[in-house]
């Protein structure tokens, strides 16, 4: 649930970018940073520490103005995606409010996505959270490899493969070029806004 | 907490996206979503119907005669082009990507070998191959342990090797200042690893012996604690006359040419 401080009159709205490793989420944060650092005030800051307690995430918050008199604040993640840092993808979801899932569109990553998809259904499980009313949205990355004649999984597969049960919106997209990022950005967060107000109403 | 306390209503998602639109309008519209539910209900409408299913599986193809493999294994694991004597190197690096296991890391070990008694005569390849088993079996060893620099070097050296592949006839500066890069970057691990604090003294204890002694005894199986800084500093040294080599043979070469300059 998003952080809501009535006094402050703040909404605090947190969304991770999931996926397999090398599939593109930093660079949705960083194409995100660089084309609007102007516009946004945040700062893209990359967290690193060793050991058992291993981080390794990137973070980009950023404030959207006031509306309807709360400043609403989105906040950026993206998670490891090797294996190896579940630990930390599962810190990083605590307190999630929406997801976009990267998924690389290299045929060799075929199963890497979905691996990495049913890795996100357990750890938002570990959180009684469930994947079919989280809102999500679906990125299909790394379309411009195309043209350099790398085999790709075609659309139609990776929805069959990854999104025939989910139904979640989704784009294919270069996060190099910056093509679909920002679109998935707004996405996302469309859904998410959606989804807490219709959770605020059931409170209500 | 309540709506009262918070005061969204049904407008709230409608300016968020207005205000979105605001601050990341782009100059190029981008395409539409290909699918896009006009609101969350019926997307949450939807997903509740499928969560009916108790197991998830997301239409996984059925497991063909390898154990864990998708349907169309046949074309996922072909590489995409065979003659590439990287491409088994290129399949287990992507492997390594998703997760370090031991198997992972043994098969990557074992290709970086066999890669290496085939191209022996080539001083960069061979050099670049001895860096990629030293990192390897110090990230095979320690895997989540492994200082995050190492496993990023490990990608680096790998991206350096490709790009050898590709360009046979790099000449000797841009040869020079790859290996130097990438010794720079072994430096600074062995100096993260210090800091860290480390044994390996069955490398020490190779290295005794002779550097190349101390560069295959780097990842030999058993040794569970990273390079010490000594035995970091013997395989600096086994390193250093291959470099070297490359820039005696890059003086002679210009030394060759102004002598022709010259007359």
């Amino acid at each position: 649930m998003a952080l809501i401080n009535p006094k402050k009159k703040e909404v605090q709205v947190k969304l991770v970018y999931y996926g397999p490793g090398r599939g593109g989420k930093t660079t949705n944060l960083e194409y995100i940073y660089q084309k609007f650092q102007e516009r946004i005030t945040g700062k893209m800051t990359t967290v690193k520490t060793y050991g058992d307690r291993t981080l390794f995430f990137d973070f980009l918050p950023f404030d959207i103005g006031v509306i309807r008199g709360y400043n609403v604040k989105i906040q950026l993640y993206t998670v490891p995606g090797q294996v190896k840092y579940n630990a930390t993808r599962k810190l990083v979801l605590r307190g999630v409010d929406g997801v976009v899932f990267v998924a690389d569109s290299m045929l060799l990553r075929r199963k890497m996505n979905l691996l990495s998809l049913k890795d996100l259904q357990e750890n938002l499980a570990s959180f009684n959270k469930n994947i079919f009313t989280m809102p999500l949205v679906l990125q299909y990355n790394k379309r411009d490899l195309e043209n350099q004649g790398i085999p790709l999984i075609p659309i139609e597969t990776l929805e069959k493969d990854l999104n025939s049960k989910l139904k979640a919106p989704f784009f294919p997209a270069s996060a190099v070029s910056g093509d679909n990022v920002v679109a998935t950005m707004k996405k996302a967060i469309s859904l998410t806004v959606a989804s807490l107000q219709q959770k605020l109403e059931l409170k209500g | 907490m309540t709506k009262d306390n918070l005061k969204i209503d049904e407008n709230m998602a409608a300016e968020v996206t207005s205000r979105l639109d605001e601050i990341f309008l782009e100059d190029d519209p981008p395409a539409p979503p290909s699918r896009r539910p006009s609101s969350a209900a019926p997307l949450a409408q939807s997903r509740m119907a499928a969560e009916s299913d108790a197991a998830l599986e997301f239409s996984e193809p059925e497991p063909t005669s390898k154990a864990e493999t998708l349907g169309g294994a046949a074309d996922i694991s072909a590489p995409p082009t065979s003659q590439d004597p990287l491409a088994e190197l290129n399949t287990l690096f992507l492997s390594i990507d998703w997760e370090i296991t031991d198997e992972n890391m043994t098969a990557l070990i074992g290709e970086v070998q066999k890669l290496k008694s085939r191209y022996q005569n080539n001083r960069l390849i061979s050099a670049l191959l001895d860096i990629l088993n030293t990192i390897g079996k110090y990230v095979a060893r320690n895997k989540v342990d492994s200082i995050p620099d190492s496993i990023k070097l490990l990608h680096e050296v790998f991206d350096s090797l490709k790009a050898a592949f590709q360009s046979p006839r790099m000449d000797q500066m841009a040869q020079k200042q790859l290996l130097g890069q990438h010794l720079q970057s072994l430096k600074r691990i062995r100096e993260a690893i210090s800091l860290r604090g480390g044994g390996g003294k069955p490398v020490a204890a190779a290295a005794k012996a002779s550097p190349r002694a101390a560069v295959a005894a780097a990842g030999r199986g058993g040794a569970a604690t990273p390079l010490s800084d000594s035995d970091m500093q013997r395989l600096l040294e086994a390193l250093k006359p291959m470099v070297l080599a490359e820039m005696h043979k890059l003086v002679a070469a210009e030394m060759k040419r102004l002598g022709l300059e010259l007359g």
